[in-house]
């Protein structure tokens, strides 16, 4: 099997984010960068189902400045066959439909049967991606995924919906996008990072994937801000039934709700 | 302005609320709101959504399971026949599944999970949560047809009556390339996503037996139970239930965190509540820090008597 896994280096989740001087772009300077969160997912559901069909191929491409290749270098150690670092240092400002372009016009001619992706990566926080990469190549897609099995040329997969559980079945070559809970990402080994070192990462630039003429974007950001820091009310410290009694008249009086 | 399809999901013949809020939503900023079911039983539905009072529907009935492709096929064919310049649902795990698909065939830019979205100069601008909550984005759509979802719970459905032409679409229903199966209920409890009231759990509450007490006030309430990720990677509910930044994202009218210290990820997914509610032993936890209201004290001790005086009232 062909699988293709993207991958996206975001500010780590733990860090305060601040707002540059433009007003429209997140100040980068402070901060270190870290794999998506969902994207690990994303990456051992690939390795898992390499090593369950002999002689598949795992290739792991970033979009990304100079910095993501390092990213790259992580999931080499991990065990991916094969990475591609497309260079972009205006990534941070692509939409998600530039994205899905990019990502398209990278994949058509290639031979694939699985893309996976995390269902959405820590920033946008927009889960865009992988259906917009579906749609735009016109293959099957399913999203959020939990679990999932592979016979012949199918994919078998649950995901999780508002309460309850969704069994999708799907032709490949399709998209899949990882939500926690489908297996526990592996840790890299020391073998493999020594091993990672010494290989080359093949680079290519945006506009060797895409005309730039083609990659208008759908939304443009008019500004961001750190919401305002909400202030602790009210605070009751007592016995449990004075407690209850202060909550009570609290729930009935100002949130009205009994 | 423009004509605003909004999609209307269904479920097991049953219109998902937040729907309701996204056709009212669509009255609220367009000049038509137009709505689209995707249902064998898409005149029933049509006929309960009068109440809510959408200009026209479009039905398209002959789909039987949920289908990303087919299902892409049906709104393509909506937006069309509408002419709708912006498109609106709310913000599912459907609607993110089969939208952004559509949206990207169509040139168009989309934002998911928007608390606010309005027409400014002519153009769609949206803001929404992104870095888990950390920083609040405003967007202007610039493609000629706008797609956004919102998040549930924010703009609150309100009954209109009206009497919209009902109109089945005739679309041609692809071999769909995806399709669901089956599906398996977790159960009938309401969804996090969508309740009103959440009475939430995290490590104070000490196992599975622990989330009893909240079960019972939830259900009292009308809300359902959520949780933290330590709860659930403690195996004690299931991951349905959590809240936060690997979980789901929620704007209750009340949230109630009992035993959560209010680490930031958990934030990610509640800061929004309307109000918040927190108790825990620890007086220095940080989920004081945004609470509306705190009770310093032992969960199983508050809970209960709480309950009791519900009862009273609700009895
Ligand atoms: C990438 C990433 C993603 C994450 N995503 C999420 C997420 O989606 N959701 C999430 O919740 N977390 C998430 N986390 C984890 C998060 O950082 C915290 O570890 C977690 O939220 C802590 O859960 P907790 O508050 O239940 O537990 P703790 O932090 O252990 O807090 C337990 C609290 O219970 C109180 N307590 C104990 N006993 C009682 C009692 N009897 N009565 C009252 N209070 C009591 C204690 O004082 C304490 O404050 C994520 C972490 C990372 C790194």
């Amino acid at each position: 099997m062909n699988i293709f896994v993207f991958v996206k280096h975001v500010p780590d989740t733990e860090a305060r984010i601040k707002i540059d001087s433009s007003g429209k772009n997140i100040a980068t300077a402070d901060i270190t960068f870290m794999d998506s969160p969902y994207d690990e997912f994303a990456v051992e559901q690939a390795l898992l189902l390499a090593e369950a069909n002999e002689g598949s191929v795992v290739t792991a491409v970033t979009i990304g400045s100079e910095d993501a290749k390092q990213l790259l270098r992580d999931n080499l150690a991990k065990g991916v066959n094969e990475v591609v670092h497309i260079n972009s240092d205006k990534f941070g400002q692509f939409d998600a439909l530039t994205t899905a372009k990019i990502i398209a016009a990278f994949l058509k001619d290639k031979e694939y049967d699985l893309v996976l992706f995390g269902n959405k990566a820590y920033g946008a926080d927009n889960s865009l991606v992988p259906s917009m990469v579906a749609g735009l190549l016109d293959v099957a897609q399913i999203n959020l995924v939990t679990k999932m099995e592979i016979s012949g040329k199918s994919v078998k997969a649950e995901r999780q919906v508002e309460g309850m559980t969704e069994i999708m079945e799907a032709s490949m070559p399709c998209v899949i996008s990882a939500q926690k809970g489908l297996n526990e990402p592996r840790m890299k080994s020391l073998k493999g990072i020594m091993a990672a070192k010494k290989k080359e990462i093949p680079s290519i630039s945006v506009g060797d994937v895409i005309p730039e003429s083609e990659l208008t974007m759908g939304i443009e950001v008019l500004s961001l801000q750190n919401p305002a820091a909400k202030e602790g009310g009210k605070k009751f410290e007592g016995e449990p039934v004075d407690a209850a009694t202060e909550l009570f008249k609290y729930m009935r009086e100002e949130i009205k709700i009994v | 302005m423009s004509n605003i399809l909004v999609f209307v999901e269904t479920r097991q013949g049953k219109i998902r609320k937040s729907s309701l809020e996204a056709i009212t939503l669509a009255k609220k900023i367009g000049s038509k709101a137009i709505a689209l079911v995707v249902d064998a039983d898409a005149d029933k539905i049509a006929t309960e959504l009068k109440e809510y009072g959408p200009d026209a529907v479009y039905t398209v009935k002959g789909i039987k399971n949920y289908s990303p492709d087919a299902y892409r096929e049906a709104l393509s064919a909506a937006i069309e026949k509408s002419g709708a310049k912006i498109v609106l649902a709310s913000q599912t795990a459907m609607a993110t599944d089969f939208i952004p698909a559509a949206a990207a065939k169509l040139n168009a830019g989309m934002v998911t999970d928007a608390l606010e979205v309005k027409i400014d100069g002519g153009k769609v601008v949206t803001r929404k949560p992104i870095y888990a909550g950390k920083v609040l984005a405003d967007y202007a759509i610039n493609s000629d047809i706008a797609f956004v979802t919102i998040r549930p719970n924010v703009y609150p459905a309100e009954s209109a009556a009206s009497s919209p032409a009902v109109e089945e679409l005739a679309v041609s229903i692809p071999v769909p390339k995806a399709e669901a199966k089956e599906t398996k209920s977790a159960s009938d409890e309401l969804d996090v996503s969508e309740a009103d009231v959440i009475i939430s759990g995290g490590r104070g509450v000490k196992g599975p037996e622990g989330f009893e007490p909240l079960k019972e006030l939830a259900t009292l309430l009308g809300g359902a139970v959520g949780a933290s990720r330590s709860a659930v990677d403690s195996e004690w509910i299931s991951h349905q239930h959590q809240v936060g930044q690997t979980g789901k994202t929620v704007s209750p009218v009340l949230y109630v965190a009992c035993g959560i210290s209010g680490k930031i990820q958990h934030l990610a997914g509640m800061s929004s509540s309307k109000y918040i509610i927190a108790i825990n032993k620890d007086a220095e936890a940080p989920i004081f820090d945004i609470a509306d209201f705190g009770i310093v004290g032992d969960l199983f001790q508050v809970l209960p008597e709480l309950t009791k005086k519900v009862k009273e009232v609700k009895g």
